[in-house]
């Protein structure tokens, strides 16, 4: 099987699972609105919390509220996208009682068949929801074409660094501690801190949120684009690092699979 | 030792050994659960810092860092229940069928597996962060404050797992109920004063807020224990903690009454 044609057979796979995903959730039209209306709590969570941040006092320097309502409306986005394609410690729970054994006999690159899998559908409600808060904050907002178009690369590469960040992370906690407990709120506490201006947190706060949990690339940076608060050289380097890094951590999880210890099953 | 007494405690011994078998895990979750409130402290002094007050709504800035040291203190109790996960594993792997069989209500064995794994967190980070607040921010503590502190507590705890059993309840339709399980939680913290204090709010709806029961999972206690409200408001608001635990506790109690019918277990 060339490359090509695996690559095809690949997103084949993905989409088609994805389709009677999709089919199988929203077979109860009532129910499925109901899960994606709860999913949407931590969007109007975000945008409650802000309100009050804002209301209450002048809130963070350089920022203005639209501009703060966008970024938690993007780092929702980010979080919900991660949490289609990647549920962490169930992930790491059927690595650990050897119910993964199945997904490494199938005839598809196990990293599409892991995404395919271990995605929760719900979340699709965040997504939607965060949208629909971007959108809101982007119409108080004077915005420029080209930094829209440069927001919107930088944005689709970081989430790719986000995606497969949180891969490496699940896969590694399975190599070092064969558990997976801490996992479940990582994702959680880095989406709730990257819904503020990053700066906040200091030089530590920042590095850990871009490369332990690397939601930076798929909120604050892209949102640094987005409003013009960085020149084109970094916007360049915005652009690279995914580039370098997505690689990089693709080949880093192939390696750390080679460690999984099959259960038999 | 009664023989139930006996029960209960072997199998809050095995949870607790269970927990331990991954003890690098439990103890990075255990610091984890903090990092909520360094969030919330850091997003608030930059808030503080930007406004050039030491004042928002009567709240000082020292006493708001307590505040949320206080809600981290309490969030591996009352933050979410593991109850979810054990359901829903229960529920999806067919292991339900064993807890169902064993003499002992399927609940207490839910409450006993969530407490084993929740015991070490308590003891490593919320008992010497809350007495080491208390002696360090000279809390005026009598009898009456600790009574009422241990006494949310109590309310909050049961109120998060009547919470989690309703939500683990839904694995029976959903295939992954982890993004609910999450989004409500995170919703929950919101408007529980998790990461807003509810003194924050509007007027109406602060007011309006304190009398759901996500107030008892961060504000009631956390505010009680700083005395961000008077003792006289937070005895006020025990019936209020009571009525929903056993308003939530009888959801609860129907659920899994319809839910059990729905149980089949194919026996090996």
């Amino acid at each position: 099987m060339s490359y090509r044609s695996g690559m095809r057979g690949a997103l084949n796979m993905y989409l088609l699972s994805q389709k009677y995903k999709l089919k199988s959730f929203f077979i109860y039209r009532t129910q499925a609105v109901g899960w994606l209306i709860v999913e949407s709590l931590s969007t109007v969570g975000a945008f409650i919390s802000i309100s009050i941040i804002y209301g209450v006092s002048g809130g963070f320097a350089g920022w203005t509220y639209f501009q703060v309502l966008a970024l938690a409306a993007i780092t929702q986005i980010s979080g919900g996208i991660v949490g289609y394609t990647l549920t962490p410690n169930r992930l790491v729970t059927d690595m650990r009682n050897g119910k993964f054994d199945q997904l490494m006999l199938k005839p598809y690159d196990i990293i599409s068949s892991t995404i395919a899998r271990y995605g929760d559908v719900t979340t699709l409600g965040t997504i939607f929801s965060g949208l629909l808060l971007l959108v809101y904050a982007l119409l108080h907002i004077n915005l420029s074409f080209g930094a829209f178009l440069a927001f919107l690369l930088v944005y689709v590469l970081g989430t790719f660094v986000l995606v497969f960040g949180m891969l490496a992370l699940s896969v590694l906690s399975y190599v070092v501690l064969k558990s997976s407990g801490f996992l479940r709120w990582s994702l959680n506490i880095g989406q709730d801190a990257a819904q503020y201006p990053m700066y906040i947190y200091g030089v530590l706060g920042m590095t850990i949120l871009s490369t332990i949990i690397p939601i930076a690339f798929a909120s604050f940076f892209p949102s640094l684009t987005l409003f013009g608060k960085i020149g084109y050289a970094y916007v360049g380097i915005l652009i690279l690092v995914p580039v370098i890094v997505v690689p990089v951590l693709y080949y880093a999880i192939i390696r750390m699979l080679r460690r999984y210890e099959s259960g038999g099953g | 030792m009664s023989s139930a007494s006996r029960k209960y405690s072997s199998l809050l011994v095995i949870g607790l050994k269970n927990e331990m078998a991954y003890r690098w895990d439990v103890l990075i979750s255990s610091f984890m659960w903090l990092l909520f409130s360094v969030i919330g402290i850091l997003v608030w002094v930059a808030a503080y810092s930007f406004s050039h007050t030491n004042s928002i709504m009567g709240l000082s800035l020292p006493t708001l860092i307590i505040y949320f040291i206080v809600v981290g203190a309490l969030t591996p109790l009352l933050g979410f229940s593991s109850i979810v996960d054990i359901m829903t594993e229960g529920i999806k792997g067919g292991s339900i069928s064993r807890m169902l069989i064993r003499p002992m209500s399927y609940f207490s064995q839910l409450i006993i597996a969530d407490f084993s794994s929740g015991i070490i967190n308590i003891l490593l980070v919320s008992v010497p962060l809350l007495v080491g607040m208390a002696i360090l921010a000279n809390i005026h503590v009598t009898l009456l404050l600790v009574s009422l502190f241990l006494l949310y507590i109590a309310i909050g705890y049961m109120i998060v797992s009547f919470i989690g059993f309703i939500v683990g309840s839904m694995a029976f339709y959903l295939t992954d109920v982890y993004g609910i399980a999450i989004s409500i939680n995170y919703g929950s913290m919101i408007i529980g004063g998790g990461i807003v204090p509810l003194t924050f709010f509007p007027n109406g709806i602060g007011h309006l807020l304190v009398m759901l029961p996500f107030a008892f999972l961060a504000f009631v206690p956390a505010a009680t224990y700083t005395g961000t409200i008077s003792l006289a408001t937070a005895v006020g608001l025990v019936p209020v903690g009571l009525a929903w635990t056993v308003i939530l506790g009888i959801v609860a109690y129907i659920l899994w009454k319809r839910m059990g019918k729905m149980i089949n277990v194919v026996g090996v």
